[in-house]
């Protein structure tokens, strides 16, 4: 499997003087490997938010990791097709908020006088989408905007209908009982269709293009060029093509990640 | 090789001002929201230049005897022209809010747009059935999402005007010309906030659980409604 990704802060942002709230991590191991973008919401009222999206992608990694290294593939598969849909998204959201709080501690920031860890939570708000992908299944998490695509020789789709907000407003992992507006799915991989290329991407990517129809003209571009060994191209290109498609976009930051199988 | 995909663009905002032309707007009122539009539209082309990442786009509504928007389509702030607004009639501000409705639903606003702003200037009571159309409107996705300011002109009671905005610290209280002006140019800038890169986090009640505070857009500060400068007192 190949992976790569990229963030990029928006040109918004850098006129603005701030910095890029987006976060990504890939773990390649073996025979299972996991991405994760997520995105600090970047309000007055979130000021640690770039924390909190670094916090976000390394919590769904060290999740993954721990759940698939304890497991034989087909006992984590059932446990998510059994009890995960709501377990795995309410461990995903303590975690967060554990990790977010030994964090605000360990850089000895104010605490709320009221011990109220709520106040805390907010300041980090982050969105997070994350994907673990095996031999026999496929796991895919989404809170919050942004898109998680499969793009095969026949279709490009998203893997999960995430919630659409209008507007600014997204699902956070501040939340109260975030884990309630979290959509997951658990996915046999039995009947394969490859290649495969999985895009997971911060909403600043899919809000730059005119339509949608113009994002996902995007996905079936980067499909081909993936398909026609053009990889390393768009590695070396791929930080410059962010940064342009939130200059002319919508001047969000943007994270890309992919993850390509042959076969 | 270019870069890979499909059409990019910016992301719109939409702008309205919505202008009560009733009869007891004439003279110093209308000429007062007039000339403070016209004199707030360079402020708001160089904001909207500097911010290349939305395009501003606005559109005026007029009420009084029915209501009717001044343009055809929404228009560019590289592109718009203030026409002077003259005042008559009655204050049909429920058919208003029937238009804004019309104009709000999806299409033909964008689901990719940012949140639409509406700055509502009026100096007294609606004198048609405003209920029907202003509910009408904050059943619309874009209605609710919308950023919603009342300006009230010499008026004290302002139930309407906070049954619009939904939040009565978004209806300022303009007592004189000077005041007016004041709010106006502070309601000009609202559309750079809106176009903030920042996101916002979800505020949804579930049963059960004590409602978290609203995390607003950040709108600046608001201008102060002292006595100090006025001049003639409406």
């Amino acid at each position: 499997m190949i992976t790569f990704g990229c963030s990029v802060k928006g040109a918004a942002h850098i006129r603005a003087d701030m910095p890029c709230q987006d976060s990504h991590i890939i773990q390649q191991h073996y025979d299972y490997t996991i991405l994760a973008v997520a995105d600090g919401h970047g309000s007055l009222s979130c000021p640690f938010s770039q924390d909190g999206s670094k916090i976000a992608v390394q919590t769904f990694c060290d999740l993954m990791t721990s759940y698939y290294e304890k497991n034989s593939s087909e006992d984590l598969m059932n446990f998510l097709n059994r009890d995960g849909k709501i377990i795995l998204p309410k461990l995903i959201e303590k975690s967060w908020k554990e990790n977010v709080v030994n964090f605000h501690k360990q850089k000895s920031r104010d605490y709320p006088n009221d011990n109220a860890e709520e106040k805390i939570y907010k300041q980090y708000g982050s969105t997070l989408l994350g994907l673990l992908i095996t031999k026999n299944f496929l796991y895919a998490f989404q809170l919050g905007d942004g898109d998680i695509i499969c793009a095969t020789q026949d279709e490009v789709s998203p893997i999960l209908n995430s919630d659409y907000l209008l507007g600014v407003e997204t699902f956070s992992l501040s939340n109260k009982n975030a884990w309630r507006y979290a959509n997951n799915t658990i996915i046999s991989r039995i009947k394969n269709n490859f290649p495969n290329l999985y895009i997971l991407s911060t909403d600043g990517f899919s809000n730059s293009h005119a339509s949608q129809e113009d994002f996902y003209q995007t996905c079936r571009d980067y499909y081909e060029l993936f398909t026609t060994q053009q990889q390393d191209y768009v590695k070396e290109n791929l930080e410059q093509w962010l940064n342009e498609t939130s200059a002319e976009g919508c001047g969000d930051d943007i994270t890309v990640a992919f993850a390509f199988e042959e076969n | 090789m270019s870069r890979p995909g499909g059409a990019l663009a910016s992301r719109p905002v939409y702008f309205f001002w919505v202008v009560d032309c009733s009869g007891s707007m004439e003279g110093t009122k209308i000429g007062t929201v007039n000339n403070a539009i016209q004199e707030a539209l360079p402020n708001m082309r160089q904001v909207a230049e500097e911010n290349p990442n939305a395009q501003l786009y606005i559109r005026t509504l007029k009420f009084s005897d029915g209501a009717s928007w001044v343009t055809d389509d929404v228009v560019k702030i590289e592109d718009f022209v203030w026409e002077d607004l003259t005042a008559d009639g009655m204050t049909d501000m429920g058919e208003a809010f029937e238009l804004l409705a019309g104009q709000l639903s999806m299409p033909p606003m964008p689901s990719r747009a940012l949140p639409p702003v509406i700055v509502l200037l009026s100096d007294g009571q609606p004198t048609d059935n405003y209920k029907p159309g202003l509910e009408k409107l904050l059943k619309q996705a874009w209605g609710k999402k919308s950023v919603r300011i009342a300006i009230s002109i010499g008026e004290d009671d302002h139930g309407v005007l906070e049954q619009f905005t939904g939040n009565k610290e978004l209806v300022l209280q303009a007592n004189s010309a000077t005041k007016l002006a004041k709010m106006i140019r502070w309601a000009s800038t609202i559309a750079a906030s809106v176009s903030a890169p920042a996101t916002q986090q979800h505020i949804s009640t579930v049963e059960g659980e004590t409602t978290p505070e609203i995390d607003m857009i950040d709108l600046g500060t608001k201008p102060e409604n002292d006595s100090s400068d006025d001049d003639q007192v409406w």
